[in-house]
Order: C-alpha cells, then structure tokens, then sequence
C-alpha cells in the first residue's frame, strides 16, 4: 500500500517536474526563434507581421551581415580574446579564492573584491580608457583581455568562493598529513575538486566578454581589431536600423556561444563523475 | 618586445611624437618597418594611430557612423575605397565606423582622452559645443582658405547654421539638409471620399472618418523625442513670431513661450480626439511610427526622407505631400513653408589640421567629404544635400521627387532641435515631449520643463 | 615559524596577481570616479573641483529620486522571482531528469541573446496596435487588464522590467545548479533513505548546503539591478520623462548624453554606496541567521 502511494504521488511530481521544465523551456526557446525568425524579414514583415513566419526568407541578411561584420577576421578577435581572458581570470581568481576562503579569511578583502560587481560599467569607460591610454594599452587587444579580466574579477572571485567554501576542510586535512605543502594542495587537490566552480565562472565570464560591447567600443579604435560584439553592432543604422539584417549577426554571434556552454557543460559532468567531490 | 614598446610610444599621437619623429627621420622610419612587418604578422602590433607617420605616408583618422548597416554606407564605401586607391602612395587612411549610439558614447571618450580622430562626422549646436567651447574643433574657414578645391560659396545660403558657434564662426561643414513632409494615403482618402484636410477643423472630420473604419489618423508617437519633436517644431512655425523665437534659443531665448504652451495644447487635443496612435512610446520612433502608416494602419504621418527607404515604392506612389491643416488661432499659412535645416556633417581636428606634417592629409580627406562626387552619390540614399550640386531627379526614389518638387517654392523654416543651445536641453525636450503624448504632464508643465533646463545652464 | 612564513609567502604569491589588476584596473578607475563627482567636469574642458555641489544638486533634483525608487522597486522584483524560479528550476533539472542536459541549455538560451534583440521584441509585443499581448489577454479571459502597456504611467515601469527579469533567470538556474552539483550526493541520498521526502530534503538538507550560493546570487541580482541600464534605455531611453529609468540609466544619461560627468559620477558613487548598504544588510542577516 505504502510502496504504491509513494509511487503514485512521484509519478505525479514527475510529471509535473517535466510540465513545469517544458513550459520554461517554451518560454526560454520562443526568443531564440523569434530572432530566428527575424533574422529571415525585412522591416516591413518585423514590425508588420511580428510574431508570424517570413513569407519569403531572406537568407542574404546573413551574408549581409557575415560580410558587414567581418565575421571571419572579428570571430578571431573576439575567440582570442575571450579564450585569453578566462585563462588568465580563472587561474588567478581561483589562486585568490583559495587563499581567502582556505588559508586566511579576510573580510576586508572580501568587501574590497566585492566592490567591483557594484560599479555600472558606463562609469568605468572614461577613467579606464584615461588609465589604458597612459599605460598605451589603448586600441590593443591585449589591453581589452586586461579590462576584461579586471571586470571580471569581482564576479568570478564571489562564485569561486562559494565553490571553494564548500569544499570539506578534512581535505585539506588528509594532505597536510600527508606532508602536502598548501601549493601543492592547491593544485593537487583543490583545483580538481573545485572543476564544477570553474565551469560556472568561465561560462559566465566568457559571456560577459564575448556579448560585451562597451569596453571593446572604446579601447578598440582600428577596424582590424574589432570584436564580434562591436562590429555587428556596426550593423544598426543611424536613422532606422534594419533589424532583419542585425538578428542575422545576433544569431550568427551566439551559434559559438551556445558550442561553449555545451562544452563546459560537458565539462561539468565530467568534473562531476570523475568522483573528485565524492573522494 | 622592444619593438611593441617602440609602436607603443609612437602610438602616444600627439605633437611630441610628431617632432621626435621628425627629428630622427632613420628611427621613424625603422620603426615604421618595424610597424608595418608586425602588422603583417599579427594583429596584435599597436599601430602608430593618429599622428604616426608610417614610410612616408601619412596616417589619418576618419570615424563616422555611416556604419554598414546603414543607409548612406552603400554610396559612401564604394567612393571612399576608390579615394582611398587614388592616394594609397602618401596617405594611409583609417575608417572608423560606429552605431550611431555606440558612436556618441566613443567620441566622448576619445575627446575625454584626447584621442580625438582627424575628420569626423558629427552634429552641429548643441551637440558641438563643449568641443567648440575647449578649441578642439577647426574653424571652417580656415579649411576653406587653404582648400582649393572647396569653397563656402558652393553651399546652400544658411547651411552653415548649425555648425555656427556662440562666437560666430562655424565649425563644421554641412553635409546633409532635411525636410519634413506631412503625408497622407492618397488611396486611403479615394476609397472614403475624404478632401485632404487644411484646417485643423477639417482635420477633425476626417479623422472622425478613419477612426470609426478602425484606421488611425495620424501615425505619429513619441519615444525618445522622435518623431514628435520635429512634428512638434513644425506646428510651432505656424504661429506668429515662432519662427523668431526658436532661431532666438541659440542666443539664450526662452523656450517657454505662449507660442510653445499652444501647440502643445493642440498635440494634447489630438491625443484626445483620438487622431495619434494609443500607445504613442511603442508606436514611437522613426521606424514604428512610419511603420503605421507604410502598413495602412493609420491614413498620415509625418516623416523624413532619411526614411524614404523604409517606404516601399508602390507606398511612394500612393503617397501625397500635403501642408500640415492650419491650427486654430496661428497666423502663418502652412502652404507656404517647409521645415528645413542641416543636421548632419563632419568637423576637423583643429590640432590635426594645424600639424604642417598633416595637414596635406586632413585636406584631402575634406575635400573628398566635401566633394560633389560623394554629394551627389550620397543623394541616392535619400540624403537632401547641403552644398550646391546637380541633382539627377530621375535617379530619385518617387517620393523624393515629389518632396523636391513640393518644397521648391516654400520658405524653410528651422526646428528647436536645431537651434537648442545644449545637449541637455534637447534631451529635456524629447523626453518631456514622450510624457506630454501619454498625458503624464500638462502643457505648462512640459513648457516649464525644458526652460528649467535652459534657465539653469544659463544661470551657472 | 619557517612554515608560517612559508605559508604568509604563498598568500601572498596567490593572491598578488588577481589583487594587483584589480587595483590597477578597477580600483583605481573607481576612486578617480569618486574624485570626478566632486568636480564640474562636461568631459573635455578642465575639471573645476566644486566639493559636494554634485551631490547636494542630486539629492535635490525629483529626476534623481525617481530613478531611485525605480531601482529599488527593481531590485525587490528581480528578487522575488529570480532566486526562487532560478532555484527552483535548478532544482527540477538536479533531480534525476531525462534530457536535464537540453533543458540547461534552452534555459540559458535567453541569456546569451543581445537585450536589444530582446527589447524589441517586447516592445513589439506590448504594441496595442499591432502586438499580441492584448491578444493573449483576451483569448485567455483577461480582456479587462488590456491597455497600452508602455504608455500607461502605472503600467510602464513594470513592462520595461518584464524581459529583463525574465531574461537573466538562467544565470541563476546555471550558478544554482553548479552549486547542487557540488553538494554530496551521499547526503541527498541517505536524507532519502531515511524516509523524508523530496521537498524536505530540498529545504532541510539541499537548501543550507547551498546557503552561500543563494546569498551570492542574491547579491549578484541586488547589484545587477542597481546598475541596471541595457532595457531600459533600449525600450524607451529611460522615459518619458524618467518614469522608467533607473539610476544606471540616469547615470548614463546625465554623464554621456548630457556631458555633466561630474554629476554622473555622483549618481554612480551612489549606486555603489547604495550596493554597500544593502549587500553589507544582507551579509549582516546572513551572519546572524547563521549564529541562530
């Protein structure tokens, strides 16, 4: 009797678990066609007929755009310089995180890492392009990884710590008797155990840096240095902008996106079943 | 690594690096080497940007929003490309193009960071002051004083306005005019037996008309300023002494006037006559306003041509430039004028163009800006020229013919937008006229409004 | 001793490199936007210094404190639905889900869509000429609640914040759910063997494993709302008026629109102070809740 109502009643949760996820999942992937779907009108159909199919697609939008962007050489700026900003943020963000949240505590720091995620990025443009210029860290894409590593920072260090903090001390513990050095800890033990944490931030670092548009617009001055994110916002108009042709490049930029977050994804489970946490 | 630092320095583009430069012409010219082999190799080599001299070519910086999406760029590249051909042996010349919010946001860095481009295009008024106001910008004369090529003369009598500083002189050159047109679905009108309406009484009617066959009147909204700023200045030059009173905000004139009061007391009566789309902020803008009507949603509009191309051609055909219905009590027959002024054109790196070393360089980029190739090219996209040149009115779209033939014998009047004295104010005005088409504020209030804005720079 | 200093060596190794770009980088830029609000500056003559003149002006001017209640209001709203629909679906994809992995993508998928794409897509959504929005309200019964949603006073603020509410969920179900990914299992699964189930293991056993998270995105959502600007200005620039602008658009507007970069480095110094307080609140409930 037990065993039948427990089944009857997780059936019903199952069913309305999968319910609940597809009606998001509805509501999530309707935009994503819509741009689609955009990306295939004119103007005309886009504000005419918003929510309906393209009569007559208009695949040369994407060849508009591909040629407009640039794609092929702004896809290679934009992919080294993301790839070089989470290099370089992950390693030296999980370096600090593991100092502050296992060897030693410092609220202060905390706060002074926190103040980063506060600051509305428009306020930063003038100041930092004053501080780049000095530095002739101006119009190189080596400047624009080092901005984006600095706004990343605040955000990066504050998931790493959660993920560092609940990692179990006992850990830490078993490898000093050992006769581990906390380096060697670092990198033997937590570094492997924390993957899932790493997955999370350089998903949402890399996005950051791949959609953003600001910092790139104005460190970056020279037409062959442009990220993706730039030129296909080159592709409004100054007057109307032709949002057929802009969802193209919208679509055109989040394809690499969404390859990405697969693969961290993957990255994730395997982080998970190699049994690092259950160790 | 040493040469990144050297590109790096040279890099600074300022006047020091100019004379170093120039001082030791074997070390400019191994760094150039150095330059242009890196820059072969990777894209990562820092480019000696502004002021670098590169072999014997000089660089130069022309930034625009002329972006690929937009109109003019189709007309504009072609010919850039071919100037870029005809002097690729002594100048090398860098485009820059922008969104156009996108393009504000990085020239107010770069004039922040004093990394201003050579030739930029750019607004003239208010937009232009602080730049005009901390010399950054060339007076034009000085251009045309050295340009052989252009002069003052060939431009339209008052194109210069806009680009006119408190002091008198202009720091800008003119390139694009514009006229507002009233436009009305002839079709529309035929298949009701409506008269195209000329007082605001008829205006009425026959919006009575469209509104009961679920048409609407008027496709105007408001979102951001646009298009009711415009709509809003050329009511305003209906009434008497208005067209006094807004070229006198330049010159620290009040915008609060009884003139202002009025008209938005009309726009307030038509929101409640039902002639304006209901939801003015979505309906708003260049594109969703024109939007209602290309779709024969709504019976009239008022537009620009920088959106003639968003009209399809058979609209074009069906489409009739009509004056604006005169407006009880205003005295000025609006048959008989246009709205009209400059709005767009490019201004000069004062310190560039005084640079001996450049200025050659900044010459020619002007006077192929300037020339009556690129004007006339620049036509076909739907852009009114401000200089003087031949226009090939077969080439034009027909709705552009027709305001060419409709506003050749009016007088041009000018618009608030034109002659507002600071950004601030202009930005005051378009989101205060956004409130004024929900009705969130009273006429008075979107008056007191903007003067407070005026009053307050004028006060400091 | 020598283990000590060997330990005070390696903290300091580590955390150099993160601790010196941020300073340079970030720190730095903020502090001369601290010095900037106390000057007159319209961002190319020289800065005039003018003490809290800024401030003062700010704190009198009904724009600024309209903007102010804009922002909170959106705080309380993104908090109110996007931690706990963000945790939930986190949760439904953690329980042992069929096809977990499409889910989590399709649920970022709006994420990573530029909020202009997203913008326009509402406002031609809201459109009470030419929008669904009152069509769907009809169709489903609610026909009195139609109106012309981005005109309406009362109505507009919340529909600018609709699609960025709605938007940057999956932010949170992908942090949420890394982090019950990082919860032992074995707790989860004993917690079930013993007979409870799975709404009590989720609130008795899942949800403290998780505390630090919840309180990390609660503060990434406080501040991402304080510093709110993409919808807004894209939607309607933050008008009419300021009616649905918050301050990261005010701040935006008066500092790169209007060229008055020292108030707009006051409204930004604002916005982080205002960040402090309510983070450090929320810290603070988060320590005592912790002690009880």
């Amino acid at each position: 009797m037990k065993f039948f109502r427990k089944s009857w009643q997780s059936q019903l949760a199952s069913i309305g678990k999968y319910l609940v996820l597809t009606l998001a999942s509805v509501i999530c992937l309707y935009p994503f066609l819509w741009v689609v779907l955009s990306s295939l009108k004119d103007n005309s159909s886009i504000y005419g007929d918003p929510f309906g199919f393209p009569s007559s697609p208009m695949f040369e939008n994407y060849a508009e755009a591909w040629k407009g962007a640039d794609v092929g050489r702004n896809f290679l700026n934009s992919m080294t310089v993301c790839l070089a900003t989470l290099l370089i943020l992950i390693v030296i963000t999980a370096m600090g995180s593991y100092i502050l949240t296992r060897v030693k505590r410092s609220v202060l720091l905390d706060t002074y890492f926190s103040l980063g995620i506060m600051i509305p990025i428009h306020a930063l443009l003038i100041p930092s392009v004053l501080i780049f210029k000095n530095l002739h860290l101006t119009d190189n894409l080596l400047g624009l990884v080092i901005m984006y590593t600095a706004v990343n920072i605040s955000f990066s260090m504050f998931i790493m710590n959660g993920f560092m903090k609940g990692i179990p001390k006992e850990l830490d513990e078993a490898a000093t008797i050992d006769g581990c050095g906390k380096g060697q800890i670092f990198f033997r033990i937590i570094l492997p155990v924390a993957k899932p944490g790493i997955a999370t931030v350089a998903t949402l670092a890399f996005l950051n840096c791949w959609n953003d548009l600001l910092m790139g617009l104005v460190l970056i001055s020279s037409p062959h240095k442009k990220t993706l994110a730039l030129a296909i916002s080159a592709l409004k108009g100054s007057y109307a902008t032709q949002y057929g042709l802009l969802c193209a490049g919208f679509v055109i930029s989040i394809v690499p996106v969404m390859l990405m977050y697969l693969l961290f994804q993957k990255q994730v489970i395997a982080g998970m079943t190699a049994g690092a946490v259950k160790g | 690594m040493a040469a990144v630092l050297a590109a790096g320095l040279s890099g600074c583009g300022d006047a020091g690096a100019e004379t170093q430069n120039a001082a030791q012409p074997d070390a400019a010219q191994t760094e150039a080497t150095e330059n242009d082999a890196q820059q072969e190799q990777t894209d990562e080599a820092s480019k000696a940007d502004s002021a670098g001299v590169s072999g014997e070519k000089v660089s130069v910086v022309l930034a625009t929003n002329w972006g690929e999406g937009d109109a003019k760029y189709d007309y504009f590249y072609p010919l850039f490309e071919q100037f870029q051909e005809e002097h690729k042996d002594t100048l090398d010349i860098t485009l820059q193009t922008y969104s156009t919010e996108d393009y504000k946001t990085k020239i107010k860095t770069q004039t922040a960071s004093g990394d201003l481009p050579d030739v930029f295009t750019y607004w003239g008024g208010g937009m232009m002051k602080d730049m005009v106001d901390a010399g950054l910008l060339l007076n034009v004369d000085d251009y045309f004083a050295v340009s052989s090529k252009v002069s003052k003369e060939q431009f339209e009598d008052g194109a210069f306005e806009y680009y006119v500083s408190g002091d008198g002189n202009a720091y800008g050159i003119p390139l694009e005019s514009t006229r507002g047109i009233f436009i009305a679905n002839k079709a529309l009108f035929e298949q009701y037996g409506l008269e195209y309406p000329k007082t605001y009484e008829d205006l009425v009617e026959v919006s009575e008309v469209f509104k009961a066959n679920d048409i609407i009147p008027l496709a105007i909204g408001s979102n951001g300023g646009t298009p009711s700023e415009f709509f809003f200045s050329e009511l305003y030059n209906q009434y008497e002494g208005a067209a006094d009173e807004i070229k006198a905000l330049a010159a620290g004139g009040s915008f609060h006037t009884e003139n202002a009061v009025k008209v938005a007391e009309v726009i307030v009566d038509m929101i409640d006559q039902g002639m304006l789309p209901a939801d003015t902020m979505a309906n708003g803008g260049w594109t969703g306003s024109l939007q209602l009507y290309t779709d024969q949603k709504a019976a009239m509009t008022y537009t620009y041509p920088w959106n003639f191309e968003f009209i399809s051609d058979e609209m074009q055909e069906n489409s009739e430039i009509i004056p604006i219905p005169q407006l009880p009590g205003s005295t000025v027959d609006p048959s008989t004028m246009i709205s009209g002024f400059t709005v767009y054109g490019f201004v000069i790196n004062k310190q560039s163009f005084e640079d001996p070393a450049k200025q050659d360089a900044v010459l020619a980029l002007c006077d192929f800006l300037a020339s009556d190739e690129l004007t006339q090219e620049l036509t076909k996209s739907g852009m009114i020229p401000c200089k003087k040149v031949e226009v090939n009115v077969e080439e034009q779209k027909p709705i552009m013919r027709k305001t060419i033939e409709y506003a050749k014998d009016k007088a041009l009047v000018q618009v608030h937008y034109t002659t507002m004295p600071s950004a601030d104010a202009i930005t005051m005005m378009d989101s205060s006229l956004d409130e004024l088409f929900i009705k969130a504020i009273t006429p008075e209030e979107f008056a007191q409004k903007v003067q407070a804005v005026l009053d307050k720079n004028n006060g400091s | 001793m020598s283990s000590k200093r060997k330990e005070t060596l390696l903290a300091v190794g580590f955390l150099s490199p993160v601790f010196i770009l941020y300073t340079i980088f970030l720190f730095v830029p903020l502090v001369n936007t601290g010095f900037y609000s106390l000057t007159k500056w319209n961002g190319v003559t020289e800065r005039v210094f003018i003490g809290i003149r800024n401030y003062q002006e700010l704190f009198q001017n009904s724009d600024y404190w309209i903007t102010f209640r804009n922002t909170i209001k959106l705080v309380v709203v993104t908090l109110l639905i996007q931690i706990p629909v963000g945790l939930l679906l986190a949760y439904l994809l953690y329980l042992k889900t069929k096809g977990a992995k499409l889910f989590r993508t399709i649920l970022f998928l709006p994420v990573v869509i530029a909020p202009v794409a997203i913008s326009l897509m509402f406002s031609l959504f809201y459109n009470s000429e030419i929008g669904v929005f009152n069509k769907i309200l009809e169709t489903i019964g609610l026909g009195r609640f139609q109106t012309n949603w981005l005109s309406n006073t009362r109505t507009l603020l919340y529909a600018v914040m609709a699609p960025q509410v709605w938007q940057y969920i999956g932010l949170y179900v992908t942090i949420f759910l890394g982090a019950l990914q990082s919860v032992p299992e074995e707790l989860v699964e004993s917690a079930e063997i013993d007979g409870a189930g799975k709404v009590r293991t989720f609130f008795f056993v899942v949800l403290p494993q998780i505390a630090n998270f919840t309180n990390i995105c609660v503060i990434l959502c406080v501040t991402g709302s304080l510093k709110a600007f993409e919808h807004s200005w894209i939607m309607t620039g933050g008008g009419p008026g300021v009616r649905s602008a918050y301050l990261g658009v005010y701040m935006y507007k008066t500092a790169f629109v209007n060229s008055d970069f020292g108030t707009g480095s006051a409204v930004t110094m604002t916005i982080v102070a205002l960040s402090l307080v309510i983070t450090g609140l929320l810290n603070g409930i988060g320590r005592f809740r912790e002690r009880e």
